[in-house]
Parts: structure tokens; sequence; C-alpha cells
């Protein structure tokens, strides 16, 4: 069947190699029995059949185009796939379909095993859906169920298909529809985007989902501004290698566009993505003109930088060699973190 | 660049030099008229030389934009557009196009050419942008060059007009579904944004060839091309029918048309039906017109992809360049090439090569207040993949630029290729300052003989 082909195929792409605990320890024994654990955070991705919620996870971490989405079947029942993100983060992302059968299932029969350990709920709603109210008694319940199991989990809500709303409509229907989900939401938090595959507001919302589960992104960020202030750059972008979403930045002064994050992302991905045609993949890149000059290059192994300079005068070779030697301090960050943040929870 | 300056080379006039207009007095003036408010705000309700096009990220329209040819053109267009406007019904529209054809051919007064004059009279060459449309003004009636005019035809929903906006107006292809059908002749000049000039004439699907309102005589006698697209993914049958009675009614008006079938949205097939389409509609075109003697019909099956015919031999051998195109930024089609055969996938990555490289600057290119454009003399681009290529884009003049793949190791001798390179644009504004001259005397020559009294019709008045 097609769409447990596809279901492999995306597995076979997500899952890295299992990470193995530090200093040889055996998996398993008792003083690392948490490190492939700990760092695995447990996402769910609910909405009604159709919504997109498969079409979007394909996107974001399967290199899969948007009018490839097309050819998605219904998934059946819940799909699991590992995304490894930042080495030493992985993300368990639990798609689960949306079939009525499927949710009723879930409420009842399944609901220790799918709501326990959540770090984030992610819900899916179809701006073109007719039946809103049936959604939000779904909403709701899911909401039920991660009280009593996972009342730490954080909420987002993702108002999906605006391509098909006219754009003039587009910011009065997200209000109101997020309105509608604060209320309901309470006493919990949400927080609400809406996404369209075909823009990058897709890529906005994940940035922002992804950002909550880094576990040491203000460190992250402390080291970019260093960086950014020793460098003399306007602005610097740390992306995620796979995904490029964009997981942390500094900027010294206020940028015209505030959409640039997402749009960077979706251009460079798309950009990716023809290159693969050509079975190559890009490497770095340097764009310049008289105002300002952008490199963007690989970082560590899990991320990719992107430096914007707007001072022309200073030749690329020189940012570029501080780039590379950025890398090992980045590097050297990455590294210690993960076992260092397992000891502590142990 | 500053306004009271000699007048720079051509390809620097308007287009995409909103410095200009800052410094120009004129500016407010040029502003109201072309309701061109600034790089956000995409021209209001319409865009420069179109009438119906938003452009759908605003961000994106500077490359489009013009300050004192937007006078100029705006006015045209609105003309235009009330030709467009004007109820439907075959009389109404041979009137109007014999008035615009009266027009392009030097006919009744045409107001907003007074207005240039002044302008023209100012020492240093006038004012940049104002002078320059002057100088190399395609559209000025007594321009002795007319620009080439392509007509669009085919069936209707066949995707004439989505062709024409995503190939010369950046709409993306999306965007295209929402177009409505057409139903008059849409004429558009593109020029100001794109190095290539040319009109284009969109025609509406269901044009009845034995309507007598409708003077094809005329607008086949002006044609260099016409373009007729077959929608692959319906029953063409019809479409051949119908592009065998277009072809022999236009051959018979003038032989020397050049024409050109489009088989499109062949998205939509897969390889081998893609392979047997175009066998089949070549095949049977070319029995229909066998009689009538024409045998050259060239099959373009991308969409909204046309490519450049002009090729011509560079030596960029020393430079260790495998390839290198000349590409017009704005509508990507590559005027240029070297000797090597192309090949879809290098053509398309350097499209996607462009687009990444204008929409980066669009983002963090411009100044502070806005000012400036993306794609200036400075922009160049460097990427590099890990098949040990190098992509190297470098601009060439406002409206071209030189995309051109090198292997890594001979990416290790930069400088020589920029001094290669430096060599070539400089070679390349010659040829284009050479072309203004003879334009420009001409022109002048023009002048001279307007004031001498020529009536609008060109046949000489008596000299008082």
């Amino acid at each position: 069947m097609e769409e447990s082909d596809s279901e492999k195929k995306m597995e076979k792409e997500n899952l890295g190699p299992r990470m193995e605990p530090p200093l040889g320890e055996p998996e398993g024994s008792l003083g690392w029995v948490l490190p492939n654990t700990a760092m695995k955070k447990k996402v769910l991705l609910m909405g009604k059949s159709g919504s997109g919620k498969t079409s979007m996870r394909s996107i974001i971490f399967a290199n899969y185009i948007a009018r490839d989405t097309r050819r998605l079947g219904a998934t059946i029942d819940v799909e699991h796939s590992h995304v490894r993100f930042l080495g030493n983060l992985v993300l368990n992302l639990w798609d689960c379909g949306g079939q009525d059968t499927f949710m009723e299932n879930y409420f009842t029969s399944q609901r220790d095993n799918i709501f326990r350990n959540v770090e984030v709920l992610i819900y899916v709603f179809d701006v073109e859906s007719r039946e809103l109210e049936k959604d939000m008694h779904y909403y709701q319940s899911c909401l039920e169920a991660i009280l009593q199991n996972s009342p730490d989990a954080k909420i987002f809500c993702l108002v999906h298909k605006m391509d098909l709303v006219q754009e003039d409509q587009r910011d009065l229907i997200f209000k109101e529809r997020e309105e509608d989900l604060r209320r309901l939401s309470r006493p919990l938090e949400c927080s609400c985007f809406r996404t369209s595959i075909w823009d990058e507001t897709l890529y906005k919302a994940w940035s922002s989902i992804v950002y909550q589960l880094i576990p040491n992104v203000q460190q992250l960020e402390m080291n970019l501004r260093n960086f950014a202030e020793i460098i003399e750059a306007d602005e610097v972008l740390l992306f995620e290698r796979a995904t490029f979403l964009v997981i942390s930045h500094y900027q010294c002064k206020e940028q015209r566009d505030a959409h640039r994050f997402e749009k960077i992302s979706n251009i460079i991905k798309q950009f990716k993505l023809s290159c693969s045609k050509l079975a190559a993949s890009f490497q770095s890149m340097e764009v310049r003109n008289s105002n300002f000059a952008a490199f963007i290059d690989i970082f560590t192994s899990n991320t990719y930088v992107m430096v914007v300079m707007s001072d022309p005068s200073i030749p690329s070779a020189a940012t570029l060699i501080n780039i590379r030697n950025a890398r090992k301090h980045f590097e050297k960050l990455e590294r210690v973190d993960g076992p260092k943040q397992c000891l502590l929870m142990r | 660049m500053d306004v009271c300056s000699p007048l720079p080379s051509a390809l620097d006039f308007v287009g995409v030099a909103r410095l200009t207009c800052r410094l120009c007095p004129k500016q407010q003036q040029a502003k109201a008229a072309c309701g061109f408010l600034g790089p956000q705000s995409p021209p209001a309700g319409r865009s420069l030389l179109t009438l119906d096009l938003d452009s759908a990220d605003g961000d994106r329209d500077q490359g489009t934009a013009t300050c004192h040819g937007a006078a100029r053109q705006t006015r045209e267009s609105a003309r235009a557009a009330d030709w467009q406007e004007r109820p439907g019904g075959g009389s109404g529209l041979v009137s109007e196009q014999q008035e615009s054809w009266s027009n392009s051919m030097g006919g009744a007064s045409c107001p907003v050419d007074e207005q240039q004059d002044p302008r023209q009279e100012r020492p240093g060459g006038g004012s940049g942008p104002a002078a320059a449309s002057a100088v190399l003004d395609f559209s000025d009636p007594f321009s002795s060059e007319v620009k080439p005019r392509i007509l669009l035809m085919g069936l209707r929903r066949s995707g004439k007009s989505s062709i024409q906006k995503v190939v010369f107006h950046k709409m993306s292809p999306n965007e295209t579904l929402f177009l409505e059908s057409t139903n008059k002749i849409c004429r558009e000049d593109v020029s100001n944004s794109s190095f290539v000039n040319f009109q284009i004439w969109d025609f509406p699907g269901q044009i009845d060839f034995f309507d007598p309102t409708f003077d094809y005589e005329m607008i086949f006698r002006g044609t260099g091309a016409l373009i007729f697209v077959i929608d692959s993914q319906d029953d063409y049958m019809e479409a051949l029918a119908r592009l065998h009675l277009t072809v022999t009614r236009a051959y018979k008006v003038n032989a020397d048309i050049n024409f050109e079938v489009f088989i499109h949205k062949v998205d939509g097939l897969s390889d081998d039906h893609k392979i047997e389409t175009q066998r089949d509609i070549h095949q049977r075109a070319n029995d229909d017109l066998a009689d009538a003697g024409l045998e050259k019909i060239h099959l373009r099956n991308e969409r909204g992809k046309a490519m450049g015919q002009t090729e011509f031999l560079f030596l960029f051998q020393n430079s260790g360049i495998e390839k290198a195109f000349l590409f017009d930024v704005v509508s990507k089609i590559y005027i240029a090439t070297d000797s090597t055969p192309v090949d879809m996938q290098t053509y398309e990555l350097c499209c996607d090569m462009i687009d990444v490289v204008i929409d980066i600057s669009c983002i963090y290119g411009l100044k502070e207040d806005g000012a400036g454009t993306p794609y200036d003399k400075e922009s160049t681009a460097i990427i590099k993949l890990n098949n040990t290529t190098v992509l190297y884009l470098k601009e060439v003049t406002k409206f071209l630029a030189l995309v051109c793949f090198v292997r890594e190791e001979s990416f290790e001798r930069k400088g020589l290729i920029d001094y290669n390179f430096h060599c070539f644009r400089k070679a390349i504004h010659e040829v284009f300052e050479v072309r203004m001259k003879v334009v420009k005397s001409r022109k002048v020559q023009n002048r001279l003989q307007k004031k001498k009294g020529a009536t609008p019709n060109g046949t000489p008045r008596v000299l008082m």
C-alpha cells in the first residue's frame, strides 16, 4: 500500500543511528538508563482526518516538496518516527491518524499509552473544516487527556491550509480562531499559528515548536551573541541541518522584515531540494551586493550558520576564517551538553 | 547615480534605478503619476506595465519598478485600460485596435510624448531615467525601432496568460489558478523590467477568424512570432485544427512569422506519455501543414520556462569555467551560452540559484530606509555544491547576470576568473553602448525631422 511505503520511507530517512551511551557503558545499565530516554522528547501530532498532519511532517522532516504531499494516503492508527535533532535530541513524533474510529480509540483504550510523557502536543485544524463543533469536541478531549497525564506539556494549535482562504481575510479568520482556541484551552495555555504548506508560515510554526524543545537554547544564544559581536556581524542565524528550522539567532540591530527567518528557511530548503534533483547538495553559499554580504555554511555536525554582514568592505575570506574558527567552539558546546545534562538528570 | 551626470549606459536607466528618482525634482510628479509608493507596497492595484496583476509578494516588485518611465508607461497602459474595459463586441475591438496601431506607427497626437520633450532639452543628457527612456525609447511613436511583436494564441484555458505571467511577471505558478479568462486582447510591453524587449499580445481563447471586425491582416503583418499553446492534458484534436487554421492564415499575410508550438501542462503527464504526445502533435501538425510548405515548427514543453534562442561563442576555457550562461535576471531566460550542449537540469539549477540570490537580497540587500535594489552592480553569489562544482553568479548589467559552473580546483584561482570576467563585462557594456549610440543618432534624426514639420502620418509638410 502506498502509505505504508511512504511510512517506511520516512522511517528509514528519519531514524538515525541510536545514540550510544558515552564512556562505553552498556545501554540499559543502571548508570545510563536515562540517556536514551532523557533526550527523547515525545511530540504528539493530532487533528482530524485530512487536516494535513502527515503532509507537514513530510515536508519538514522528510524532505518532501509541497507538491509531493499529494500522494500521501490516510494515516492508519499511529505512525511513529524518530527524528534526530541537534545530535543529542531525538524527537519521537507520534502522527496519530485522525479518522473517527482512531480518535475514539485514543481517548479510551489507548489513552494512557498515547498521552503520557508528552512534551509537546500539536493539534492541527483545517481552516476549511465544516464540522467546527466536532473539531472542538475532539480538541477538548485531547486537552482533558493531557491534563490528566502530562500536565506540563506545551500545546500548539496550527490553523492549517490557510492558502485556501482569500488573502485579505486571512488575518481576520485566524484571529477569530485563535481567540476561540485560547478560550477553550483554559486552564492550559496554547500557542496558535496559521500555516500552509505552500509558503513560509509552516517553517515559522515548526521553528517555534522545536525551539521549545531544545535543551540548552539560552546558552546557545549567548555564545552566538559573543560570536556575532566579535566578527561584527549584523545578524547570525543558526539552522538545524536537516530541517533548516531556525533554532537560534542573534541580531544586533532592528531588521526590517519580521518574517525573514521562515522565509530564509523556506528559500534555502527549496534550493536544497532542487539541488538534490541533480544528486548534489549544497555546502555553502555566499551572496552579496553593495549593501550586504551573507554567508551560509555548515557549522557543527548538526547545524548550519548564516552570517549577515552589512559592511561590504570586510573581505569574505576574513568572515569565512572566523566562521571556521568558531566551529570548533560550538562543536565542543554541543558535545559537552549532552552527557552533562544526562548526568544532572541522574 | 547622480541625476545630472552624463547619461549612463543604456541599461543603467530606468527599471531598477530607484536612486535616481530621489534626486530628480520631478520625482513627486512621477510618483503621483505612476502611483508607486515605495519598495514595500506594490504599485496600487496595477503593476506598471500591465493592468491586472498584483505581484503576490509585494517585496519583489522592486525589480519592475520605474519612475519616470512609469509616468509614460502607465499613461499608455491607462489608455490601454480604457480600451480593455470597454464593453465587449466586435466593432469596439476593431476601432480600438486601429487606434493603438496607428499610435505605434506614429499616428495621432500623443500627449505623453510632448511631456517628455521639455525634459530632454535639459543639458547634460537630462534626468537620467527620462532622457534615457527617451533615447532608448521603444514605445515612442517616432522610434524607428518598432518592437517585435509576439502573439500568444491557443484554445481556451490552454494556459496562455499563465505562461506570460509566470515568465515575465514573476507570478508563482500556484497563483495562476486564480487568473480569470482573458476576454480581450491584452497587449503588454516587456521592456523596462527586463533585458528582452518586445510586445506580447495575449489573445482570448475563442477567436473567430471569420469575424469581419477582427482585422487579422494588420495584426499578423507586424508580428515576429506566433506562439500557439496546446493543452496536452486535454484532447488536442481541436487545438490542432485551430493551429492549422491560424498558421495558414498568418502565413498568408506574413511569411516571415516564426511559429512556435508550446505543448503545455506536461507536468501532469508521465515521461513516456510526454514524448508520445510531443511526437504525435508534431506529426499531425506537420502533416496538416505540409501542403502550405511550412516546415519549421519548434516544440517546447516546459511550463513557464521559455528558452532564449541566440547563442554565441565566447571563450572561457582559460578560466576553467565549464559552462556559462548569460541570464536575464527577471524572466530567467538565458540569452546566450557557450557552445557546449545545455541540459534542462543545469538550466533549472541556474534558475533556482537566481531565485535564491534575488530572494535573499530582497531580505537583506536593501538599505535601511528601503532604498536601493536587491540586484545591483555588486551582486555576486558563490554556491558550493558537494560534488566539487561551484556555481558563480556575477552581475553584468542591470538586467543580465553571468551564471557559470566552475570546478572547485579551478575556483582556487578565483582572481583569474574575476579578471577575465571583468574584461568580459567591459566588452558587453561596449556592445550595448554602441547600440545605444546608433539608436540615439537615429532618434536625433527623427526629432529633427519632426521639428521640420512632418505630419504624424509621415508625409512631409511644406516649410513656411
